[in-house]
């Protein structure tokens, strides 16, 4: 998924002091992930499903990819929200660390298009406020809005 | 995820509610200006209207026996919450992954 300014989308990237093969240790054997995730019940194979408890509430997933050390991707999806993406890639730095970077995706997809709406509307809103005081031209926006 | 976030994606989870929605980008409409163009009856779209008020993404306005609709632009604001809130989790637990990586065995 390209980072084109959509706001669905959340990217993250780091640079690690840890070869590949041991950052993806981290990332996939629960005991690891639980002290820096959360606690999670996860194998490290593809359509394996586990549930991260999150301090929130519980986190279902869903491992759709697994390639290890390269990369690992699960679906996310908190209680009432939607299905998202989480993504993981590893790259092995020429200093023996590791260039991770993490994508997470889908975040508010469901209400993409009302956010593009909203930015629109954001700007007409400013407007009004600029001009408020004289309700007058507020009562006569029906009218034209019934004869458009 | 609080309660007001899943309300609107619950709310624009449909895809004729986000029809609805999208038809009151940057205008007031009234339910009969609303119906023309989707292929569904009054009613059902006052059933979604009162859906997206729920959220708080539309607001209502009456003039006598006339109501008009539009989009309340400050009713995305907990979900832009969301993604933000996102934004500052992910770095914050790898900061937690720097120090477990740290103390693991090679």
């Amino acid at each position: 998924m390209k980072s084109d300014g959509r706001k669905d989308e959340v990217r993250f990237e780091t640079e690690l002091d840890a070869p590949p093969e041991k950052v993806w240790r981290a990332l996939t054997v629960p005991e690891y992930v639980a002290r820096w995730l959360a606690p999670a019940d996860m194998g490290p194979e593809e359509g394996g499903a586990f549930r991260l408890e999150g301090e929130d509430g519980g986190i279902d997933c869903r491992i759709v990819e697994a390639t290890r050390p390269h990369l690992l991707r699960y679906s996310w999806r908190e209680e009432g929200g939607p299905d998202s993406l989480v993504s993981f890639r590893l790259a092995a730095t020429e200093a023996g660390g590791t260039r991770l970077t993490i994508v997470h995706s889908g975040l508010a997809r469901p209400a993409l298009p009302a956010l593009r709406i909203a930015g629109v509307s954001g700007c007409r809103m400013s407007l009004g406020a600029k001009r408020s005081g004289p309700s007058m031209i507020a009562a006569n926006e029906p009218a034209m809005a019934m004869a458009a | 995820m609080i309660d007001a976030e899943s309300e609107i994606f619950r709310a624009l989870a449909d895809p004729t509610r986000r029809a609805v929605y999208q038809r009151l980008a940057g205008r007031e409409l009234s339910v009969s200006e609303l119906r023309q163009g989707l292929e569904i009856s009054q009613p059902a779209v006052s059933q979604h209207l009162a859906v997206l008020r729920g959220a708080g993404l539309v607001g209502e306005r009456r003039q006598g026996r006339f109501a008009f609709y539009r989009i309340e632009p400050a009713g995305l604001a907990p979900l832009i919450d969301w993604v933000a809130r996102y934004q500052a989790f992910w770095p914050e637990r790898v900061e937690k992954l720097k120090e477990l990586l740290k103390e693991m065995d090679q």
